[in-house]
């Protein structure tokens, strides 16, 4: 008896089907395998972002705030980081933490090699907490040597499924449930449902990344804030806007998080996320993670081209400085 | 033949929805059927691509960029979603947008494999200047071209590997400020 799994996915043949005189031992085994499988390797982007930050940075540490909503089983992850090296050949250090009551450090490079004007690709595999909310990043560099942080990309990684029930709802299929003999196993209602219901707890515990925006959390480090274009209330800076794609959707509904950070006064409303040319949300800049839903009514809906054009503007208050800390826009199939 | 799957899920995912409620069901094909087409369909669906909003035309920042995208199993080729604004001078047209990927070109410098895209006219304003109500980016897509092996550096699809399990497709992106990738080619039949 074993949990086994398919991956890659293994394809079942549509003439199996037209040859099936009664239901038996395979394709059901195949059917539930793959959906083990599916545990194992599913892997829609969680979190997705090229950094907007200064260029060349020497003598201080660059670090990001990004907004999470891991699995609830408590996967693991693969972390990609890319780094660009400017002048000088000190060693790069990339540290994650997760923020659930206060910071607690889940992973620390240890000094990594960087040639000058070459490019850096930081890859780990660790697990992100499921009561996590933020992530932090940060990335230094000996100092007198240049560096430009690039992007970060997390998805689930390799999560072989053990024994026992998840918290997601998926159940591990053993194949001992359909082991005695090849052509008398019993069949039941939990083997028909079994492997359906497995995939649907695994699509709607794994959110999909469908909009990022990401520059450093300290205000004096960020790029770009509402003095950078010095507005009002009224007249909001915008921070970017980009086309993100759900294929097959018409309407989904996503969850926005954001974090803003203000120089002082009032936060309330702040940061406004929307697809343009249509609805949005407005979230406070309090330096705390804020959320809300938003429905998109997509381009080219029902197709695989669906898509939105999102951005996200920040307003400041008169004599005060608003930045948007990160904006990260999730999604999971059935919402 | 087994194409991929493609739905829209809104509202259609249930853990708990059973196929049958009967104790004793009968020997249905249907019903094996319909539990392989929900797997499959769940395995094979592309994923949700991220709209990556940045500034990469400023020329005062890293406008050589590096990162990577998740495609699902079946993923064959893929337009980018682009966007740019203004900069560095507004109204002006900036620099071609150039694309190297796992499957197009990789290790950079591509060489022939290099994908190339013509910028549009740019917005109005520079990034982070007003608001989208005042001034918009310029968004815009790569080229269709259904090329895998290109002779020359032209605006074409973006490779993928077209596997049966989840892959990271790595990019190079030189000079736009929005990357969105549109998986729009797939395995036509993975039996």
């Amino acid at each position: 008896m074993a949990i086994n799994s398919n991956t890659p996915l293994s394809v079942v043949a549509e003439a199996t089907f037209n040859a099936l005189p009664v239901a038996d031992k395979d394709p059901l085994l195949t059917i539930l395998e793959n959906a083990n499988g599916m545990y194992e390797a599913h892997a829609p982007a969680l979190i997705s972002a090229l950094y907007t930050c200064e260029h060349l940075i020497t003598g201080r540490s660059a670090v990001f705030w990004i907004p999470v909503l891991p699995s609830i089983d408590g996967l693991d992850y693969d972390f990609s980081h890319w780094v660009y090296g400017g002048a000088g050949v000190g060693a790069v250090t990339i540290t994650v933490e997760e923020y659930i009551a206060g910071w607690g450090a889940i992973h620390a490079s240890g000094a990594l090699g960087l040639a000058a004007a070459t490019w850096l690709r930081h890859n780990h595999t660790t697990a992100i907490s499921a009561s996590a909310t933020i992530l932090r990043v940060t990335i230094s560099r000996a100092a007198g040597s240049e560096f430009s942080p690039s992007a970060i990309l997390v998805r689930p990684g390799t999560n072989a499924p053990a024994v026992g029930v998840k918290a997601s709802g998926f159940v591990p299929f053993d194949d001992g449930m359909l082991a005695v003999g090849t052509s008398d196993a019993g069949i039941n209602t939990e083997h028909l449902n079994r492997g359906p219901q497995n995939a649907m707890a695994i699509l709607r515990d794994r959110r999909q990344c469908v909009w990022s925006f990401v520059q450093e959390y300290s205000q004096t480090d960020a790029v770009y804030s509402t003095y950078t274009s010095p507005l009002s209330d009224t007249v909001p800076a915008c921070f970017g806007q980009a086309v993100g794609l759900i294929p097959f959707a018409h309407d989904p509904v996503v969850t926005v998080y954001a974090i803003g950070v203000v120089d002082g006064g009032a936060t309330t409303d702040l940061i406004d996320v929307y697809q343009v040319g249509k609805s949005g949300v407005k979230l406070d800049a309090d330096g705390a993670v804020q959320s809300a839903s938003l429905t998109l009514e997509m381009d080219a809906s029902g197709t695989i081209e669906a898509r939105a054009k999102i951005g996200a503007d920040a307003a400041c208050k008169a004599g005060q400085v608003t930045h948007i800390a990160a904006v990260i826009v999730l999604w999971r199939p059935g919402d | 033949m087994r194409p991929p799957g493609g739905k829209d899920w809104t509202g259609a995912v249930s853990i708990t929805a059973e196929m049958t409620g009967e104790a004793t069901p009968g020997a249905d094909v249907e019903l094996l059927i319909s539990a392989d087409v929900a797997v499959f369909n769940a395995i094979t669906q592309p994923y949700a691509q991220c709209g990556h909003a940045f500034d990469g035309a400023t020329s005062a920042m890293l406008t050589t960029r590096r990162f990577g995208c998740m495609v699902a199993p079946a993923g064959l080729s893929a337009h980018a979603w682009l966007a740019a604004w203004g900069t560095p001078d507004i109204g002006a047209i900036q620099a071609p947008v150039e694309i190297e990927s796992t499957s197009s070109g990789w290790p950079p410098p591509a060489g022939v494999d290099l994908i190339v895209v013509p910028s549009p006219q740019q917005g109005t304003a520079a990034f982070g200047e007003v608001a989208a109500s005042v001034a918009s980016p310029e968004h815009w897509q790569s080229g269709d071209t259904d090329e895998t092996g290109p002779t020359a550096a032209i605006n074409r699809r973006i490779e993928l590997a077209g596997s049966l399990s989840p892959t990271m497709e790595e990019f190079q992106v030189k000079y736009c400020a929005g990357f969105g990738l549109n998986t729009i080619g797939r395995t036509p039949d993975l039996e």
